[in-house]
């Protein structure tokens, strides 16, 4: 009942926080900290690599029926 | 398919309905061409209950997939001043931990007494002046941009050196891709902590800030300004992540459940394009924006009262 979520360092109330504890927690929230930038930047590799592949596959099938390259959809350029 | 997040948010979230909200702003982005923190971070504060820190925090975390995407999508297309991005990164950086540092504080402010008697945590009242004040300008910004664009031809990559680049505070640094010389270093390290700081306090990536900046304050051409801020938001987004997370406002179940939908959204938002024009999307971009500041103050009008 004493756990904490990774990254609070304090202990929650009524639990006692001795330094050994205090470690654990600063060593959970370094691993927390990287798998929330690790993980959501894996999702955004897969993505890629997944439209560029069927990117490459629209392409290849195009050039096979010998029809004029579609093209990517435009990327809007207007970013804020 | 209700979960619970941790880090503070007490209550269980139906998943399914995050993945909704992140396809939702996602079809935004894709179709707008923005990154959609800054709609993000109020939808998951008043529609989800999210308290404010771990709102921040979390969009942070789901841009850290969306901004990898965009790195290695326009890396290839060689467009921008990768200089610009070198330059501003040290003041980003800066600005990352000292927005967070401030969001923390902010936080430990605790509550205020309404004079009804209720109690609303200071976090949220600041946080919700400051996205009025950005979505304001923004707004504000983008419409008389679209209205202006009406009958204009277009000026192409040509860049039109704008007020910034006249600020003489050396060193200067040179910037050959987009045509600038003698650009002052101390305003582009400042400018990249203001950037920083709206990313650890707001949880935004930034570029609703930096587009104004270099569309008129540098004169940068569209493509050129798009190209140009990637690496710096793409660094920006995960230290400020990093930092966010031992502090534990970061709930991953939450950012994972909208980056999966806002991975969907973003290629459908992208196929809207094909049918609506520039200067039409421009302005839909403006009146959504509008529409989010009517939302804010409306929840913080029921806040105060």
């Amino acid at each position: 009942m004493c756990s904490s979520p990774p990254g609070r360092v304090a202990a929650p109330v009524g639990c006692r926080q001795t330094d050994d504890v205090t470690e654990n927690f600063a060593a959970g929230a370094i691993a927390y900290g990287v798998a929330c930038v690790v993980v959501p930047m894996l999702w955004g590799v897969i993505v890629v690599w997944a439209t560029n592949r069927v990117e490459a596959l629209v392409d290849r099938r195009d050039r096979a029926r010998g029809r004029v390259r579609r093209g990517h959809v435009p990327r809007i350029e207007y970013h804020i | 398919m209700f979960v619970r997040l941790g880090v503070g948010v007490g209550h269980p979230v139906f998943l399914p309905s995050l993945a909704l909200v992140g396809l939702l702003v996602g079809y935004v982005a894709g179709m707008f061409g923005v990154g959609g923190g800054f709609l993000l971070t109020p939808v998951l504060m008043y529609v989800f209950g999210v308290p404010a820190p771990v709102a921040v925090g979390s969009a942070l975390s789901q841009k850290c997939g969306t901004s990898i995407a965009s790195f290695l999508k326009y890396r290839s297309l060689g467009r921008g001043e990768p200089r610009m991005d070198l330059v501003m990164i040290g003041g980003s950086l800066i600005g990352v931990d000292a927005g967070t540092r401030l969001l923390a504080w902010l936080s430990g402010l605790g509550r205020w007494r309404t004079a009804a008697g209720r109690d609303v945590a200071i976090v949220d009242l600041v946080l919700d002046v400051l996205f009025i004040a950005l979505l304001s300008g923004v707004a504000w910004y983008t419409f008389r941009d679209a209205w202006r664009a009406h009958g204009r031809p277009a000026r192409g990559d040509r860049t039109i050196p704008g007020p910034l680049t006249r600020v003489r505070i050396p060193p200067y640094v040179d910037l050959p891709r987009v045509d600038l010389q003698r650009v002052s270093v101390p305003v582009l390290a400042y400018l990249g902590f203001v950037l920083g700081v709206a990313s650890g306090l707001m949880g935004i990536g930034g570029g609703v800030l930096f587009m104004p900046v270099l569309l008129y304050g540098f004169g940068l051409s569209v493509r050129n300004a798009a190209g140009t801020g990637i690496l710096l938001l793409f660094v920006t987004v995960v230290v400020g992540t990093f930092e966010q997370a031992l502090r534990g406002f970061v709930s991953l179940k939450l950012a994972l459940a909208i980056l999966v939908g806002s991975s969907v959204g973003s290629q459908l938002g992208a196929l809207t394009t094909h049918y609506l024009p520039n200067r039409i999307l421009r302005l839909c971009f403006a009146i959504l924006v509008a529409a989010t500041v009517v939302m804010i103050a409306w929840d913080m009008a029921r806040l105060v009262r």
